[in-house]
């Protein structure tokens, strides 16, 4: 055997993580308002299921008026007919966001990826003694704006180098590729939100609707069963309530999908 | 990182890289080795994600990655092989040997491509025309499917978590001095080598094989009458500590 050979290691790169650090953290900011959007879903959904309830409480009501509760029956139909029609949207949204959220990992992943090859890539130059600014570009790439799409190909890099640089740029298309995709996401999203927030405006009309003809048609109908009474009572506490709850977590849902929209941009 | 070759002769190089001065204090040190056939490379446990720059700046000093024909990893764990995604992309034809046991494992490292999955008893690594260096069984050594590999021209080991160390910074990187050595392995083989048949089956195996040299991915190379030192002291000790 051969006695032992050392080879001295080179200077060690450095590396600038200031741009991976930046799209990081924008990834993160994203991923925090999906997380956020998500979870609003559950109390909004809470919100559904009271309101079904109230349309069951109402065409019980309505059954037991006869004649006097045909006005109060359609409302109620309405009324349950939407709470459907919100679920189903809430459930498209919901989606929506499971892809926003595997878009978002497949961004970061490209992004660590990226950072994986553009470090070698210095750590190559650095090894053959070629000099790095301090925000980590070749001394040679002296002109504003130059990408790894120009690196790629540079004759001063070796082909290994120029081959990492490819890999770089393979890596930040496949991010392009998920911010795009999120972008287009986002689009869809605003338009869900506001059919949400329609439908919700809509279901607050009903009750107030249904609330305004069960007071008269009690105050005409004094002697109506208890039940009807009672559960009337409550119709018109609940509505206040839930007319509140409503607003609030629509308002919270645009809120956060614009907060969404911000980050989104932020990171591109 | 630096880089020592710990063989050459006409045909074959073994290099070792490691010893990192800039490596995370919190990522555990790992030896990387880089045999070489006739130009072509095979690389063993070449490690996990965080050192990937620092290594391929190294291994391009030592060898051109389009010779770079194989990767072994003795086992799955993140510190020897959640870097094969990103070898995969920087070399799509690189071919990944694993013990069958873990080949769909592995794969969640990323890239897609599974090892090819090794049988129990081993067989051959093929490094460009060569034929000659073994994968030898070392299961339950500390991975339930553990593999060593055994080149018989060098008369090398490389073995994996067998004889691994948790060294402090600026240890040499063949052992100098056994006795003081112990204190750095004498923990982790009682920890992570869980069967006391499994090891001395092994150490019973690679007595036989007589290496000039046993390497661990972890810690410092074992050479001459270092070997039989650590064989001697590994068959007496007991493994399995987690278990009262």
């Amino acid at each position: 055997m051969n006695a032992p050979l050392e080879r001295p290691s080179g200077p060690e790169p450095a590396v600038d993580l200031s741009s991976t650090q930046r799209m990081t953290a924008a990834a993160n900011r994203v991923r925090e308002q999906v997380l956020d959007i998500h979870r609003s879903f559950a109390p909004l959904r809470k919100v559904l299921g009271e309101v079904g309830l109230l349309a069951l409480n109402a065409s019980v009501a309505c059954a037991r008026l006869g004649q006097a509760g045909r006005t109060f029956a359609t409302v109620a139909r309405d009324l349950h007919s939407t709470s459907v029609d919100l679920s189903s949207r809430i459930d498209d949204v919901e989606g929506a966001f499971h892809t926003a959220a595997r878009l978002v990992v497949q961004w970061t992943l490209a992004e660590q990826r990226a950072e994986s090859f553009r470090a070698a890539y210095r750590a190559m130059g650095v090894r053959r003694g070629v000099g790095f600014d301090r925000k980590g570009l070749p001394i040679w790439t002296t002109e504003a704006g130059a990408r790894w799409r120009a690196w790629a190909v540079d004759p001063r890099s070796t082909p290994t180098e120029r081959h990492f640089a490819a890999l770089v740029l393979a890596e930040r298309e496949k991010l392009l590729v998920a911010m795009f995709e999120l972008t287009y996401l986002i689009g869809g999203l605003e338009r869900h939100v506001d059919r949400i927030r329609w439908a919700a405006v809509r279901q607050t009309r009903y009750l107030r609707v249904l609330a305004s003809i069960e007071r008269a048609h009690l105050h005409e109908q004094a002697g109506a069963v208890d039940a009807v009474v009672a559960a009337m009572e409550q119709l018109d506490q609940r509505i206040s309530a839930l007319e509140e709850a409503a607003r609030d977590k629509v308002l919270g849902l645009t809120l956060h999908s614009r907060a969404f929209e911000r980050a989104q941009s932020a990171g591109g | 990182m630096r880089a020592q070759t710990i063989f050459e002769d006409a045909n074959r190089r073994w290099v070792v890289f490691g010893r990192d001065p800039a490596r995370n204090e919190h990522v555990i040190d790992t030896n990387q080795y880089l045999v070489v056939h006739d130009g072509k490379g095979l690389l063993l446990d070449p490690g996990g994600v965080e050192i990937f720059p620092t290594y391929v700046a190294a291994l391009t000093a030592e060898i051109e990655l389009s010779e770079v024909e194989s990767i072994f990893a003795s086992h799955q764990d993140p510190d020897v092989i959640s870097s094969l995604s990103l070898w995969q992309a920087v070399k799509p034809e690189v071919v990944c040997y694993a013990s069958w046991t873990w080949g769909s494992f592995i794969t969640h490292f990323g890239g897609g491509k599974p090892p090819i999955g090794v049988p129990d008893e081993g067989g051959i690594m093929p490094l460009g025309t060569s034929r000659d260096l073994r994968m030898i069984p070392a299961h339950y050594c500390h991975s339930s499917g553990n593999l060593h590999l055994w080149d018989p021209r060098a008369r090398i080991l490389f073995s994996g978590d067998m004889g691994a160390a948790l060294i402090p910074a600026g240890a040499p990187l063949f052992c100098e001095d056994f006795g003081s050595h112990i204190k750095y392995m004498e923990g982790f083989h009682k920890r992570w080598m869980p069967s006391n048949r499994a090891k001395n089956a092994w150490a019973k195996r690679v007595r036989a094989l007589d290496p000039a040299m046993i390497c661990p991915q972890h810690g410092s190379i074992f050479r001459g009458a270092d070997v039989g030192r650590f064989l001697d002291w590994i068959e007496g000790l007991q493994v399995g500590a987690a278990v009262p």
